[in-house]
Formats: structure tokens, C-alpha cells, sequence
């Protein structure tokens, strides 16, 4: 089936056409949420909503792009939404605990390894993605989306609807940033 | 020369996910989906996520503002308006008027 039948499909609301376009895209956006979330239960979370948002908004969908591509902004606006729905949490977490009497408090997960890294290198990838967390949402969303994801510039300017040159600057600035948190983080493990 | 293997480290970790292997999402995702998308359409959710959007608690909250305050308004001009019965009270009384029939005078006497 090509792209424009199954979107055709799609937007009548046919349940194979939908069944196919999960199974072909849920690894996608499996594997995106879960590189920004950090988390896997908030991934699979974010990716039925992902999936539910196709199914319920492909009526508007214009066709000015390609439908992966389509997909990928709705999942990576969706994680970001929960990432700073979490942020506004914490933020507010020591005010809750005041009020509340049985003390709970929005905890950091432990750390998060992708279980797509090699044995070898999960430590490092477990301080790269402690370090990935403290940067701006659009760095990050750039890093995944070329890093982990492994698109191109013009791939993930379309997604983030970003010129190729802005994309190649965030990039930039991405990694000079990740570069001076691993600084620190390394410093201050040996020192202390 | 002392940032050397700290140089290395962030370089390490910065090619950490050179050879990244894509997560799965794990099987049946598809019918959890679907169990979600038909929990969400129950007419609970519909209407409880109706109530919920911020125009219509907005709209709401504007209606009961509004209909407090024509309560307010009408009941301070209804005690502002002065009682058409009180003159003609006034003149039953100073007169004596008291509006009896026959039949009254016949059943007050036991």
C-alpha cells in the first residue's frame, strides 16, 4: 500500500490502516519519547497518546510533509509537553509536601540507560543522558532526533520546521553545552 | 596535562551513542491503544473532558458571576420601590375599616 492510500485509509477512519501505521511507526516513537523522557513507563505512556492524537487529527493533515515526519513532530511536542508538565511538578513539590501529610514528593527516577547502548558503554551513555536533561528542550529534541534517531539535518529541520542551517547551529550549541556539563560532572567526581 | 583523561571521558561519552540501537515499544501496543481510545470516547470522559476545557469552565464561571449579580441588582431596587399597600393600610386603620360580613358576626357567638 503507498503512503497517500494508507492516509486515504486513514482518514476514514479504517482500523487495518491504523493498525498498519502503529506497527510501522511505534518503534519510531517508541524509541524518541523514551531518548527525551528518560523514562519507559512516560514513553509508552507518550506514545499511545502519539498514536491516538494520528488517528484523531489526520483529517487536518495536509500532506505538505511526509506522514513519518508528521508523526515525529506530534511525538516529540507530546514528550516535551510531559517533560515540562514534570518540571512544573518539581517545581512545585516542596510546596505539595507542606500540605500534604503523607510526604510524597516528585522523585527523580534512577538512572536511565537506552537499552539500545552497548554493554560497554552504558556508563558513559548514562552520564551523557544525566547531562542531556539540563540542556534547552530544543537542543535536546535536535540531539535525539540526530544522536539517537540518526537523521539527517534536513530531516530533523523539517520535523522541528527549522531551516538545515538553524539545525546545524542548535546541533552546535548542543554539544558545546553537553561538552561543559561532562566537564563539571567528571571534575567533581574526582575531586570529590 | 591533569584534564587529559577527563577530556577523554567527555569524549567517550559524547560517542557513547555512535552505534545506538533502536528501542522497542514492546508487542500489543496497538490494542492497548485501542482500549485506551474507547475508554476516552465513554460519555463520562467526553463530558467530564468537555466541562474541563478551559473556555467552557471560563463560560460557566461568567454565567453564575452574572446571575449573582442580577439577583443583587434586582433584589436592592425591589427595597428601593416603595410598598403601594402602605397608604391604604394606613387609611384602614385610622378609619376602623374592618371588612366583616354577616356570616362573621353570626360565628363569632359560640
Amino acid at each position: 500500500m503507498t503512503e497517500p492510500e494508507l492516509i486515504l485509509l486513514l482518514k476514514r477512519k479504517d482500523r487495518a490502516a491504523f493498525k498498519q501505521v502503529v506497527e510501522t511507526w511505534q518503534d519510531m516513537v517508541y524509541n524518541t519519547t523514551l531518548s527525551l523522557l528518560q523514562n519507559a513507563a512516560d514513553a509508552e505512556d507518550v506514545t499511545q497518546d502519539t498514536f491516538v492524537q494520528v488517528y484523531e487529527s489526520i483529517g487536518s493533515f495536509k500532506e505538505a510533509s511526509r506522514l513519518s515526519t508528521w508523526i515525529y513532530r506530534i511525538a516529540v511536542s507530546k514528550a516535551l509537553d510531559h517533560i515540562r508538565r514534570k518540571r512544573r511538578k518539581k517545581r512545585f513539590a516542596f510546596l505539595e509536601s507542606i500540605f500534604d501529610r503523607n510526604d510524597r514528593l516528585v522523585k527523580d527516577p534512577p538512572d536511565f540507560v537506552h537499552p539500545g547502548i552497548q554493554a560497554e558503554k552504558k556508563e558513559s551513555a548514562r552520564v551523557l543522558f544525566q547531562a542531556l536533561e539540563k540542556l534547552p528542550l530544543n537542543q535536546q529534541s535536535a540531539f535525539v532526533l540526530n544522536k539517537v534517531e540518526g537523521l539527517t539535518y534536513r530531516e530533523v529541520g523539517e520535523i522541528m520546521e527549522l531551516t538545515e542551517s538553524a539545525v546545524d547551529a542548535l546541533l552546535h550549541r548542543a554539544k558545546a553545552n553537553l561538552k561543559k556539563i561532562l566537564h563539571q560532572y567528571y571534575e567533581q567526581s574526582r575531586d570529590g | 596535562m591533569e584534564n587529559e583523561p577527563i577530556n577523554k571521558k567527555v569524549e567517550e561519552a559524547l560517542e557513547s551513542l555512535d552505534s545506538i540501537r533502536r528501542a522497542s515499544a514492546g508487542p500489543f501496543l496497538f490494542g492497548r491503544i485501542e482500549s485506551r481510545m474507547k475508554e476516552e470516547r465513554s460519555l463520562w470522559n467526553r463530558v467530564s473532558g468537555f466541562i474541563a476545557r478551559p473556555m467552557v469552565a471560563l463560560g460557566c464561571i461568567f454565567i453564575i458571576l452574572l446571575m449573582n449579580s442580577m439577583v443583587i441588582f434586582l433584589s436592592a431596587r425591589a427595597e428601593n420601590i416603595p410598598s403601594k399597600k402602605t397608604p391604604e393600610l394606613a387609611t384602614a386603620d385610622e378609619y376602623s375599616q374592618v371588612n366583616s360580613d354577616i356570616y362573621e358576626f353570626e360565628n363569632t357567638k359560640p
